[in-house]
């Protein structure tokens, strides 16, 4: 357990069910927590600040998980990093495609997840 | 051998050069004229009187044009130059061909070679004239030159069959090389509709619309190209516009005379028909209507060979269309179970920690909903995948009671405006019911699946219209929305399972493939009509009895 109220984590799908589950899980484990339901409502978020962590599906309506990663990279010098959340049955090849710092493959054991994103925001 | 009065006044040297070379100039088939600058003949020799028609009296004092081209004057064509003037001018030897006339005027192809006789000086002083009939080799000639270029037409017609041209780019390119080949100012080719008695223009040169209407307007077996088409008859007609089987207006107004027609066949299927036609009063030859009929049966072998290849073509596509799609789906699908399966499996994870840790459990509420929820989901896209198996295996089975469309309906736009404020659901119908053995949940199905359609793709809202007219021997129902519309590229795939128009709208793209195929199961037809940003109206028909 790990607990750092400045550490915020950006959560992008287009599946709201899940993105509430991913907020309650980390938000008990003291992160601040913002959502988004595709590519385009990240790039928004990712401009009002820059979150220390972001959660990523691939696949998305509107603007995919691909062309965020692109335009996120080309946008900003100071990257968070990036976990990618898909249920896709490559989802490592798609974590290198876009050079995220690591992967984790739908369904996914919740601890998994909370390891995770300690180990990316340097708290694990 | 004769010699003419003009004999004794002309110069000595041809005198001499006629006395040495008479004898011996009646001894050779080929004919001999000897004349003086003038032109006037001095010496004709037997086989020229012979062929010619001549008496050996009537040619003395003539002049050479008169014996050689039955013309009181000189002849002076810029295409075939008097040998007699070249080697008079030049003073050596000329060769010609010329086509020469008997004394009855009939004509023939002479091969003609005049040398010029001349005195110790080099002055000329008359011509010697050696004619040789070449009409057969002229015609043999003719003949091979029109063999050879019917052949090229026929190999450039195979060839440009070898190249992918579709059938309609073919059979002008044919018919421009037959018209060019024949010599005829017109022509045009009718093909037979697949499954029917009647013939299609898909190709016309040199004839108006009108005219291939009127002869399409007749029935097949009163027309020549018509016969041709459908029975196989070959016709071949001096004119046309005067023949008495001919009794359209239209058709002798267009003022063709010379005519042929030949079908166009693959082996024993006949394929339609090419017509050529001339405004010129020659008759056509036996000999161009055996070309075309050769033409006929090379053409009608590479058009069924266009066919089939095309339908190949399309089968291959459409194998690679349904590979693509299979690939597709298996991946929708999963993704999409995978997704559904994360937030169970996530919820259920999330309660049992809650229920573990004796911490706050206000939360525990919502995460149950959301299961319940999730599992709804869950099996409907279970339903939808084992719908769209029993479809594509033909074996959806129907549940079918007496059912009102216009009940329906309402229930359904009655659920549906429930959970949407944006849109303005409305019911058109001029009968309370409309009534048919249907399966009522099956259609429910449909008429939800559709309004559900409507609202989804009309993201801005607007009036979503379900209108049910009752026709014949069937029920019309049509669902219109002012919402996105399709693109036209996509409408052909639309109802085809696992299709996406508007991929930033959730969906397994199943929906409209169902709907198909429970219509059509009862016996119903479905279409779509709509307009990119305009809006989309799909229709179905239920039989009434």
């Amino acid at each position: 357990m790990w607990s750092h109220n400045s550490k915020t984590v950006l959560v992008v799908d287009d599946d709201q069910d899940l993105v509430s589950l991913v907020a309650m899980v980390l938000e008990s484990e003291g992160c601040m927590v913002q959502s988004a339901a595709n590519g385009l409502e990240a790039l928004e978020a990712v401009e009002r600040g820059m979150p220390d962590l972001i959660i990523l599906d691939m696949k998305m309506p509107i603007m995919d998980g691909w062309e965020f990663a692109r335009e996120f990279r080309t946008r900003y010098d100071l990257q968070s990093p990036i976990v990618v959340l898909t249920a896709a049955a490559d989802a490592r090849r798609c974590a290198e495609e876009i050079g995220a710092a690591g992967w984790i493959g739908k369904p996914f054991d919740l601890d998994t997840l909370v390891g995770a994103v300690g180990r990316y925001i340097g708290t694990g | 051998m004769t010699v003419s009065r003009q004999f004794k006044g002309s110069h000595p040297i041809l005198q001499e050069f006629v006395l040495r070379c008479k004898n011996f100039a009646d001894l050779l088939y080929d004919e001999v004229l000897i004349l003086d600058r003038d032109y006037n003949v001095i010496m004709a020799n037997q086989a020229l009187l012979h062929n010619k028609g001549w008496a050996a009296d009537e040619v003395a004092g003539r002049r050479c044009h008169e014996v050689s081209h039955g013309s009181s004057e000189p002849c002076q064509s810029p295409n075939t130059p008097c040998p007699l003037v070249e080697a008079l001018a030049s003073g050596s030897r000329s060769r010609v061909t010329h086509i020469h006339r008997d004394k009855q005027g009939k004509e023939c192809f002479e091969d003609i070679a005049a040398s010029p006789i001349s005195d110790e000086n080099g002055n000329v002083v008359g011509i010697i004239e050696l004619m040789r009939d070449i009409t057969e080799e002229v015609e043999l000639r003719k003949a091979l030159e029109q063999r050879n270029a019917d052949l090229a037409t026929l190999n450039s017609i195979i060839v440009a069959g070898g190249k992918g041209l579709t059938e309609e780019k073919l059979l002008t390119y044919a018919l421009d090389q037959i018209l060019e080949n024949t010599g005829m100012d017109a022509g045009w080719i009718l093909l037979r509709e697949e499954n029917s008695r009647s013939l299609r223009c898909i190709k016309r040169l040199g004839v108006s619309e009108e005219f291939i209407k009127a002869i399409l307007s007749l029935p097949t077996d009163k027309t020549l190209c018509g016969l041709a088409a459908t029975k196989g008859q070959v016709a071949m007609v001096d004119n046309l516009s005067q023949d008495p089987r001919v009794t359209h207006p239209t058709i002798t107004h267009e003022g063709l005379r010379a005519f042929m027609c030949v079908p166009l066949r693959a082996d024993s299927k006949l394929l339609g028909s090419i017509s050529v036609a001339g405004r010129d009063p020659a008759s056509p030859q036996a000999s161009r209507l055996q070309q075309l009929v050769a033409i006929g049966d090379q053409l009608g072998i590479i058009v069924a060979s266009v066919r089939l290849n095309s339908s190949l073509r399309q089968y291959a596509l459409e194998l690679e269309e349904a590979r693509r799609r299979r690939e597709q789906s298996a991946s929708v699908v999963s993704h999409e179970l995978k997704g559904v399966l994360s937030v169970l499996s996530g919820y259920t994870q999330l309660l049992r920690k809650r229920l573990e840790s004796q911490l706050p459990q206000a939360d525990l509420g919502k995460g149950l909903e959301i299961i319940n929820a999730q599992t709804n989901r869950l099996n409907r896209l279970v339903d939808d995948m084992r719908d769209v198996s029993a479809i594509e295996s033909g074996r959806l089975t129907l549940v079918k009671a007496r059912c009102d469309v216009v009940g329906l309906s309402r229930d359904v736009i009655q659920g549906q405006q429930a959970l949407t404020q944006k849109h303005i659901l409305l019911l058109d119908s001029s009968e309370e019911h409309v009534e048919g053995e249907w399966d009522c949940d099956r259609i429910r199905q449909v008429i939800d699946n559709l309004v559900n359609n409507a609202i989804k793709y009309s993201p801005n809202g607007g009036e979503v219209k379900v209108s049910i007219e009752r026709r014949k021997d069937e029920v019309l129902v049509s669902v219109k929305d002012q919402g996105l519309g399709i693109a036209q590229k996509e409408l052909r795939h639309l109802f085809h399972p696992y299709a996406r128009v508007h991929k930033e709208i959730k969906g397994l793209g199943l929906g409209l493939f169902i709907c198909s195929g429970i219509i059509k199961s009862h016996g119903g037809r479905v279409w779509v009509e709509s307009q990119e940003g305009k809006g989309s109206t799909f229709y179905f028909t239920l039989p009434l009895r």
